[in-house]
Formats: C-alpha cells, structure tokens, sequence
C-alpha cells in the first residue's frame, strides 16, 4: 500500500503469495464453510482462526469471492454440448455461431455420398417442435426452390434425437455484412452496389411469395470475393409460428432493424423487408444504425443518416454528411417510411432508384425542383467547374509571394541584433517547438517543467535589458503561460500543482496589461492576453477573452470552450450547451478547411465529446452517444495515424468510459463492465508510461473507482474492493503534494467512506469501519478548512450514522 | 490420419506402459495444432469463431472414428487438456497483439450475443493457473482439466484417482482463489 502521508489503512486484502502450507489450511476452512450454512460459518471460523487474524481475513476474503464468482470457469473453455452428434447424414462439426434462436454448428456429410459442408441451426429448447416441423413440412419444397446466387440455400431439416427442431443450410464462408464494411471499408459507391445485390436476392425471394422477416446485417454474409449471401430465408416464420406471440416479440426479431409493423405485432409483408433493407442500407452508409439494438419505439423520425454520420469522412476522404446529404437520405429514408404504402413499392424499385443515383440521374425518393436539378448539373460537370477553381488559386498565389518579400525584409532587419536574437530564440524554441515535440511523449513531464522554468529565466533577464521592447514581452508572457499549462492546466499532462499555475498565469496576464495600451502590436497583445486569460479560467477571465477574440476565430472558440467550462462547474448545463455548440461550428468550418490537421480533428472530438457529456447530464442520452461515437471516430483516426500520442490513448480511453457511463443510466450493466475494463487496462498502461503525470494517476484512479462502483451496484462487492484498492494506492502513492490535491476535493474521504461501507457489506467489519472513521476524520479536516460547506456537513452525518449502525 | 496409432497408445498407456504417454503426446499436439491453425486461419472469413468452438473442433478430429470407452476418453481428454490450454493461450497473445494494433471497438453488437460469451481472460488465467499449481499442483490440475480438458467431477476423479467428493471440495477452493487472482489483474 503506497502511503504517503502515514495513513493507515488496515484491512487491505491479505497477500496473494502464499506457501503450500499455508494455502493447505486456507483451502480446508474454506472448503468446511462452504459446506455449512452461511450462519455456521462465523462459528466456525472463530473456532479455527483463533486468534490468527491472517488466516481469518483470508478465508473471508475467499468466501465473499467465492460467492460472487457465479458462472466463473463453470463453463469449460471445451465441451461437446452437440458438436458430435450425428443429423441424419450430417456430421455436426465446430460450433459457429450462437443467438437467440439457438447455436449453428458447421457440418459436413457423415454418409460420404459427396463433399458438401453445411450450416445446421438448431433451435433452442422451449419451442414447439410439432408446429415449427408441420410448416417447415409445408414450406420445405418453396424453401428449398430458392436458388439464387446471394441466397444461401436451404437443404434439409428435421429434429434432433432430443427433440429439437434443426435447419440445415449451404454453408458460407464468409462475414456478416457489418464486420465486412469495417473490415474493408468498401467506398460509399462499392456499398451501394453491393446493397444492390442483396435488394436482388430480396426481390427474387419476393417473387416466390417468401419474406424474410428477419433482414439484419448478420444475415447478410460477404464472402471473400464481395458477394453477399442472404441466410435464414423463411426460418423466422416458420419459428415465430412455432411460438405464441409474446415470446414471439422478445425472440425473434431483432428490434433495431424490425419495422413498425412488426414491432407492432401487425400482419408481415414484402414491405416489412423493405423497411430492414432500409435499415441496413442506413447503417451501411452512415456507419452506425438508426436504432439501439433494443429500442422497439418508432413514433418518432430517424435522425437523417447525413446527420448520424456526424464528422466521419467517407472512405475517398469527403466529409461522409456531404456525399450522404440529398438523394441517400431520401432513398434510405423513402424505404423507412412508417407507412408501408410509402416505401419502395419492391426490392427492385429500391435497387433502381440506388442504380438513377449512381448514375447521376434524377431519383424517385423526392421530386426535382429547381435548385436540387442545379446541383446534379455540378456533379455531372465536375471537371469544368474545377477549371474555374483553379483560376481563383492562381489569384491567391500572387499574393504568398508578395507577403514572402515582406517578412525577408524584416529578417535583414533585424540581423543587428545577432546575439540578442540568438538567444532569444534560443529560449523561445525551447517553449515553443521543442516543448510541443515532446509534449505527448510519455515521462517529459518533469523535464518539461524544469526546461520551461530554464528558458524562462533567460527571457526574464532578456526583458529587463531589452526594457519596453513589446514583442519580448509578449513572449515572455507565453512562457509564462506554458509554464502555468506545465504546472496545473486543467486538461493537459501537469504537475497537479494548481496554485503554482495560477501564480504564472497572473504574471502572464499582468505582464500583458502592461504592453496593452502600446498601439503597435495590440492585436497581438490581445490575442496573447486571451490565450492567457483563457488557460487561467475562471468566470471574468473568460468572459474578457470572449470579448478579445473577436475576429479570431479559433482563438474565440477557445474561449468559448473555456467559457462554457465555467457554466457547467456552475451548473448552468444549458448555457454551455449552447457555448459549446458555437465552438463546434468554428471548428468544424475550420477543420473542413484543413481537412487534414490533426490537431483541429482531435479538438472537433474533444469538444463534441464534451458536448455528449452536458448531454447526459440533461439526461438526453441518445444524442450524448450520437456525439460520443462521432468523437471516437476521429480519435480512432488520429491514434491510427499516431500510435504512440499519449494524448490519443487518453482521448479515447475517456470517450470509452463515458459511453460506459451511457450504458449504465440505459440499464446496459454487462456493456458497461466491459467498456470500464478497457478503460483500466488503457489507463493502467497510460499511469506506467508516466507515473509523475497526476492526470494519468488521477485518470487511473477515477477508471478504478467508477469500475468499482459498477461492480458495487452489481452485487460483485469483493471484486469492487480490490479497485478501491488500487484507486486508494493511487491517491496515496504520489507524495504529499499529490494526495493533498485529492484530499482537498474530498475525493479520497468519499472513496474511503465507499470503501468502508463495501467492506461492511463482504463481513468485513473490523477494517470497513476502521475505513469509516478515516473517513469521517477526512471530512472534519474539510469541514475546519472551508466551515458552512453544507455537502461537507452532510456528509460528516452520513459516516457518522454508518459507523453507528456498523458498531451496533 | 493418427487417429488409429493415437487410439492405440492410449490403450497402451492405460495398459501400464508409460512410455506409450511419450509418443502420444507429440502425435496429439500435431493434431491440435493442425486443427487449431486451420480454425485461425478460417476465423478470419468465417461467422464467428470462439475458443470454444475451436478446442471441439480440435477434440473431434481426434476422437472421430476412435471408438474409445468412457474411462479412456476421460483419459485422452486428461492428455490433451494441457495441450488446448497451450494452444488456447497462443491464440489469446496472438489475438492480444491485433487487439492492440487495431485499437478500440466501440461496444455495439447485438446485446443477447454479447450476454452469452464467457468472458474468460485466457493468459490471465494461465498466470493465475501457474501461481496455484505451485502452492498445489493437484489443484492446478483438476482446473486444467475442468476447464480445459471439459471433463466433469465424475472424470476429473477418474484421470486424477481420488473421490469425486474431494475433487469437487479442491474446484471450490481452487474457483475462488483463481476468481480474485483475475479480479486482481483487472485486464
């Protein structure tokens, strides 16, 4: 346990080392225990322990484990639950897949008659076999007739010797649709083509009077040669019918691509299958479906797929909202229309109307008006309106060159002050490019520190003997601002050391008012003094820079950005949504002017990101994943392009842990554990990377803890422990300056609090309210420190009433 | 194919002779290893492949066509429980590596498929699986063949020779202590 400040903390789990002998007696008490009731075991306990503390804590700590381990292990890694057994002529092999239907086995013909592997699906238990076997009888010979290149075919069926119904299917080797478009990011034209020869496997079935009922991404496998495969034509009918309708409505159909027909237990047509494919080809060209995989409401509009693409970019590069923006959001969203009688009136007229778009024609899913005609004329002529673009570059060139001759000029200039300059830029190279070159390398924490404090010093002596020269001053002012970033800038890799960055940054700030009134260079002073005032923060601050980056647009969505961190530490959620929205749209205009910079990419997602946040606290929170997942799209891209950007890890393990944090307030627990586990695992490897780095140690800390209270709220308390543990170590290890910056916010009272009464809850009593009165002592530091604080005092009361009851 | 040679010597090393353990073990580990390679390879353009359906598939290439009695195949399957878990563990590293190269899924697949995996962290284990065995190497072994090998209480005390009683009592502990060991690691 790192302890930095001499706090004891007992009761941590007992060591995991242990000799056979010891190990020996362990497991014999646990095994006794488990084998008593659970009111014997405390008798029995102290009968063995004695006064061996050691062997009690461990014990205990293996029986709170051993009851949460549920499922753990229990299924083995191999079994032959029915890979083995024998169907008919067919040899059940490797199990493929598994869903809510049952589990698919590939197979291959026992009887050697020919080479033919198989799919064969077999039914879960439950179902009636009779019905589902009387209309596969029924339905087998139209089945089997469907004979078309992109649907699988079906070859046999019948029941097993245990009495479920079973499918056998060409078997496809291939992905489903989903996992193919990520895998090989086909261009927008390539989708729609391959779209198109799903639509024809739709349409022919259709023909035949079979539907589908089932259109979803999984059942739509792309082989290695890009040819798609419909699975389980027909299978959903013959097992709904094998089923009352309830359990019809929770089974088998996959709500996120079902229609409202369907949702709505209605009569199933061709149209319903219009409407998956519409689904489908939504997800396939905006990357992320319409509807949670479980939401089954339809009352209200999708939001358009050019929308939902947010700022992903097409495979060619484009902003994905600009190719989808016009005829693929009509055409996806005629054939999602509520009314069955509006979509597509047949899979070929769905294809067909794709086919007018990739020609450049007119299409049916809205009529042509003036202005929309005027944009297809574009399209079609790009070539000629290049032309005139080009023309306009060539008027901008003349200009580069001119101003090149200025700045040479100012450069002959200025060669009379040789050394001066010299070491000035010296020191300026040093906060500046080197500085940001090693910025996001991990363990340059310090020696960033130490190197801005170094050149700082010489820009300090060059000021004064330099006198009112106002350009030095100005970057004195920056290295005064980088130190402050360096030393506790919210946001940043820092020292944690909060008031020492207020201190630069006032010198900063003052150093500036000082230059202010000299006219020469004053909008340049007052960009620097924005930026100082916006890393400073704080309510007039920012609302001063506001005011002094008119004009300046990335600056001013800083402050924005700034500004709106002030509304929401007051609460004001609203406000800085709407503060937020505007720095969103100053930088997506600027990063659609420079697609390619990487540091615009990755602040569009902060700030998007941040967005999602405000949004899940106003509990919208459909729209905080809609932003969330849009952010973590480009922090996908920037880490591919910048594997070892710390910054990157960090972005992305944050957008993970907030969607996790979505997940919970929806009810997903099990999605929310899993997102959390990565969280750790990333900020595990970020905190050893980096260790001084307090955001990393803070980051792991609060992965930890959040980890831990999910398992908490899950009832898996023994295993929440050994975060709270970790996360404990964490706030305690860094040294005193560290554990204080915690303290102070009372984040390590409010964890030892949710330690102690975790460890109350496993039995462990002795350490759960030792936990407690630390604790409490904790919060009565904080209350002499800031006196009348009412969440303080109330918290004082809420231990206090804990340890009452844990002592009774 | 082996499985004939592999049937016999299975026969023979239940008959007593030990050295018969010696060429089985290599010809099983081929197996294995075809079967196991074949099934990565495929993963790649296949539906979905889990561990679990590659051990099966692994388990019944060799079992095929060998009529073995109850006793032997709870034998065969002790044999070979060592070396799925190998195998399991060199699929897991190399999955690991791509996992790291590739970044971050975000987490959108259907929720009933995704409520159905055991999410069991293979090299974790395998560490964790280690550190038991030398505390107690009984104890490391009934886990290597519950888990790995499949095989039931009823087997487990078969191939290790002691009662199903203690067989059970030794897979409580032993489940427990391996629990909190993963929970621990936390990866």
């Amino acid at each position: 346990m790192g302890n930095g400040a001499g706090v004891a903390v007992s009761g941590v789990e007992p060591q995991m080392e242990m000799s056979p002998e010891t190990w020996r007696r362990v497991k014999v008490l646990v095994a006794e225990c488990l084998e008593m009731e659970k009111e014997e075991r405390t008798a029995h306990l102290n009968r063995v322990c004695g006064e061996d503390s050691e062997l009690r804590a461990e014990a205990e700590s293996l029986l709170a484990f051993h009851a949460e381990a549920g499922e753990f292990l229990e299924k083995p890694a191999v079994s032959l639950p029915d890979g083995g057994m024998r169907l008919g002529p067919w040899q059940l092999e490797a199990e493929v897949g598994h869903g809510g239907m049952g589990r698919i086995y590939r197979a291959s013909r026992a009887d050697g008659l020919y080479e033919q592997n198989a799919a064969v699906k077999v039914l879960r238990r439950g179902m009636d076999t009779d019905l589902i076997l009387r209309h596969f009888q029924a339905e087998r010979q139209i089945l089997a007739s469907l004979n078309h290149p992109n649907v699988a075919r079906l070859l046999d069926g019948g029941v097993t010797p245990d009495g479920r119904p079973f499918f056998v299917m060409e078997f496809i080797e291939g992905r489903p649709l989903d996992r193919y478009v990520e895998d090989r990011k086909p261009s927008i034209g390539e989708r729609l083509r391959l779209f198109q020869l799903v639509c024809g496997a739709v349409q022919y079935a259709h023909q035949r009077l079979v539907v589908h009922r089932d259109i979803k991404p999984a059942n739509i496998l792309v082989t290695e040669d890009g040819v798609p495969k419909l699975v389980d034509f027909g299978i959903a009918k013959l097992v709904n019918d094998g089923n009352d309708v309830t359990v019809v409505s929770e089974r088998m159909l996959t709500p996120a691509y079902a229609s409202p027909e369907q949702l709505e237990g209605e009569a199933v047509t061709t149209a319903s299958d219009i409407y998956s494919l519409g689904v489908v080809l939504y997800q396939l060209l905006a990357g992320q479906a319409p509807f949670s995989p479980g939401e089954r409401d339809r009352s209200g509009e999708p939001v358009v797929p050019s929308t939902a693409a947010g700022e992903t970019r097409a495979p060619t590069g484009e902003p994905l909202r600009e190719v989808l923006r016009g005829d693929l959001d009509n055409i996806v969203l005629k054939a999602m229309e509520r009314d069955p009688g509006k979509r597509y009136g047949s899979a070929k007229e769905f294809s067909d109307d794709i086919q007018r778009y990739l020609e450049g024609r007119p299409v049916a899913a809205r009529k042509p008006t003036f202005s929309y005609r005027a944009a297809r004329f574009v399209r079609r002529n790009r070539l000629l309106v290049a032309a005139g673009v080009v023309v306009a570059l060539a008027l901008a060139g003349g200009f580069a060159t001119t101003f090149w001759q200025y700045r040479q000029a100012q450069a002959e200039r200025r060669q009379a002050q040789q050394r001066f300059d010299k070491l000035r830029k010296l020191a300026n190279s040093v906060i500046n490019e080197f500085h940001d070159s090693i910025v996001d390398v991990p363990g340059t924490t310090a020696a960033r520190a130490l190197m801005l404090t170094r050149a700082l010093e010489y820009l300090d002596g060059l000021a004064a003997e330099a006198g009112d020269d106002v350009a030095l001053r100005i970057e004195l002012a920056a290295a005064y601002r980088r130190v402050g970033d360096v030393q506790g800038q919210a946001g940043g890799a820092n020292l944690g050391n909060r008031k020492a960055a207020e201190v630069s940054y006032a010198k900063a700030i003052s150093t500036l008012e000082e230059v202010k009134g000299k006219a020469a260079e004053s909008n340049q002073v007052r960009a620097a003094l924005a930026k100082a005032l916006i890393n400073s923060g704080g309510d007039e601050h920012t609302l001063r820079a506001i005011d002094l980056a008119a004009g300046q647009p990335e600056l001013l969505a800083d402050a924005y950005y700034a500004r709106a961190d002030v509304l929401t530490e007051r609460g004001d959620y609203e406000g800085s949504l709407a503060m937020r929205q505007q720095d969103l749209a100053i930088r997506q205009q600027l990063l659609a002017a420079n697609p390619g910079d990487r540091r615009l990419r990755g602040n569009v997602a902060l700030v998007a990101k941040r967005m999602g946040g405000l949004l899940i606290r106003l509990g919208r929170l459909d729209e905080a994943y809609t932003k969330y997942a849009a952010a973590m799209e480009l922090e996908k891209k920037i880490l591919a392009e910048e594997p070892l950007s710390l910054g990157a890890r960090t972005a992305i393990s944050y957008s993970i842990s907030d969607i996790a944090y979505i997940r919970i307030q929806q009810g997903r627990l099990a999605e929310a554990l899993e997102g959390y586990r990565e969280v750790v695992a990333l900020r595990e490897d970020l905190f050893k990377k980096d260790e001084k780095n307090f955001r990393a140690r803070a980051g792991l800390a609060s992965a930890c803890w959040r980890t831990a209270d999910l398992l908490i709220r899950m009832g898996r308390t023994a295993q929440a422990i050994l975060l709270l543990d970790r996360a404990m170590d964490l706030m305690m290890g860094g040294g005193a300056s560290v554990m204080e910056s915690f303290s102070e916010k009372g984040d390590l009272g409010q964890l030892r609090r949710v330690s102690g009464q975790a460890r109350l809850t496993i039995g462990q009593r002795a350490e759960g309210i030792a936990l407690l009165e630390q604790a409490r002592q904790d919060f009565l530091a904080l209350q002499k420190r800031a006196p009348g604080r009412k969440e303080i005092s109330e918290q004082v009361e809420e231990i206090r009433k804990a340890l009452e009851a844990a002592r009774k | 194919m082996a499985d004939h040679a592999i049937t016999e010597l299975l026969t023979r090393w239940r008959g007593g002779e030990a050295a018969a353990l010696d060429e089985l073990m290599p010809l099983v580990y081929d197996e294995l290893r075809r079967v196991a390679d074949r099934c990565l390879r495929w993963e790649n353009h296949a539906h979905t492949l889990q561990s679990t359906a590659l051990a099966n598939e692994a388990y019944l290439r060799l079992v095929k066509g060998a009529n073995v009695d109850w006793e032997s195949r709870a034998h065969f399957f002790g044999v070979a429980s060592r070396l799925i878990r190998q195998i399991l563990v060199d699929h897991a590293r190399a999955r690991g590596a791509e996992k790291r190269n590739i970044g971050i899924r975000v987490p959108l697949e259907d929720a009933a498929d995704a409520a159905s995996e055991v999410g069991v962290d293979v090299l974790g284990l395998d560490d964790a699986l280690a550190s038991l065995a030398q505390m107690d190497a009984e104890q490391g072994r009934i886990v290597e063949l519950r888990f790995f090998g499949g095989l039931t209480i009823e087997e487990c005390a078969v191939v290790t020779g002691v009662s199903p009683r203690t067989v059970k009592r030794e897979w409580a502990t032993a489940r427990a202590w391996l629990y909190r060991e993963l929970s621990r690691k936390w990866k």
